[in-house]
């Protein structure tokens, strides 16, 4: 029971390493090549945790390998757009300029109503106002509705709206993160002024932000003395 | 660029282990074996005493690569030698002959198999 316990935390730090050194975001995002990778990986990983009989290298040499093919197989299709067509194919429009294309859409194997249901996911109920719908390579779908039917920009509107700035975060849960300082051009004094001004001690401190252009966001802690 | 000569590297040092692996792998049971093929001959002859020498030497010298092993390759397969072992010690108390001779050669096709398992040949990677 031990070693389960000892080897599944083994391989758990591993998978989490593989998939930090990968560089990978969420499953949505992924490449075909790189869905593969990571539901290896998982099944190489419960291998010697299933079965305390297997050597612990049993799962650890496939799932180094796997980050070796990995990384090596991104190099190649940065460098090559053969190989990435090969790996990764190619994007797939289904609907340009309003008109469906149906001969893409049974190539794809996208039925209707898969479509139909990833346009109410972009915020579009008719058909008739998308220009363009592409499939693309991570199974994803971009929608372009025609100029007309989009959502006005603030500059199309005429309206010139104030910048905003990214705001950089000062103090988390009752942490202050000294590193930041230098790219607000704030200090220790500052932050202790702002506290004093919410009438807040720093352990009671949940989140100070602060953005280039001065703007000061505070937020206390729920249910502290 | 940094990741792809890192997966390269990692590829190229886990080939490198890989193959230094089955070389060993497969070289340190042949001592085991040898001893072992003797020791079933001599125990057909009767010469216990030969019998004897061989079997403690295959002994030892399985218990200088047992961990390694133990490394590489399933539990089941490690016990089963430690078994035949045990069995083999048995039989040659009772000084028989015919069975001894039979343990001796299962131990050293069980010991052999574990290092041709090792091995890079195309009934291995089938």
């Amino acid at each position: 029971m031990i070693l389960s316990y000892i080897r599944t935390i083994i391989m758990y730090l591993l998978l989490v390493v593989v998939i930090r050194v990968m560089g990978k975001r969420q499953v949505g995002e992924m490449e075909p090549a790189e869905f593969v990778v990571t539901m290896l990986a998982a099944n190489l990983a419960t291998s010697p945790i299933e079965d305390p009989g297997a050597p612990l290298l049993l799962g650890f040499t496939p799932i180094l390998a796997i980050l070796g093919v990995e990384l090596t197989l991104s190099f190649v299709t940065m460098r090559s757009v053969t190989a990435r067509r090969l790996l990764c194919g190619k994007p797939v429009i289904l609907i340009e300029n309003g008109k469906l294309l149906q001969e893409n859409l049974r190539r794809t194997r996208v039925t209707l109503d898969e479509l139909i249901g990833q346009l109410r996911q972009k915020d579009v109920l008719d058909i008739s106002t998308v220009q363009y719908a592409i499939l693309e390579t991570d199974g994803g779908m971009s929608v372009f509705p025609y100029p007309k039917d989009r959502p006005a920009s603030a500059k199309a509107a005429g309206i010139h709206p104030k910048p905003e700035f990214l705001p950089v975060i000062l103090v988390e849960d009752g942490r202050i993160l000294e590193e930041n300082f230098q790219k607000v051009g704030k200090d220790l004094h500052w932050v202790k002024q702002i506290l004093r001004e919410n009438h807040a001690r720093l352990e009671q401190t949940l989140l100070l932000t602060v953005d280039t252009a001065g703007k000061v966001y505070y937020l206390k802690k729920e249910n502290t003395p | 660029m940094k990741r792809g000569m890192f997966g390269m590297g990692i590829l190229a040092v886990l080939l490198i282990l890989c193959l230094i692996f089955m070389g060993t792998a497969a070289v340190l049971p042949r001592e085991i074996c040898q001893n072992l093929y003797e020791a079933a001959d001599t125990a057909l002859l009767g010469d216990w005493e030969k019998t004897a020498a061989l079997t403690e030497e295959a002994r030892a010298a399985w218990e200088d690569i047992r961990l390694f092993y133990r490394c590489i390759t399933y539990q089941d397969q490690i016990q089963e030698i430690d078994s035949l072992f045990s069995q083999l010690t048995a039989y040659e108390r009772a000084q028989d002959g015919g069975t001894c001779g039979a343990t001796c050669l299962s131990l050293a096709d069980e010991t052999r198999a574990l290092g041709e398992d090792q091995l890079l040949t195309l009934w291995n990677l089938l």
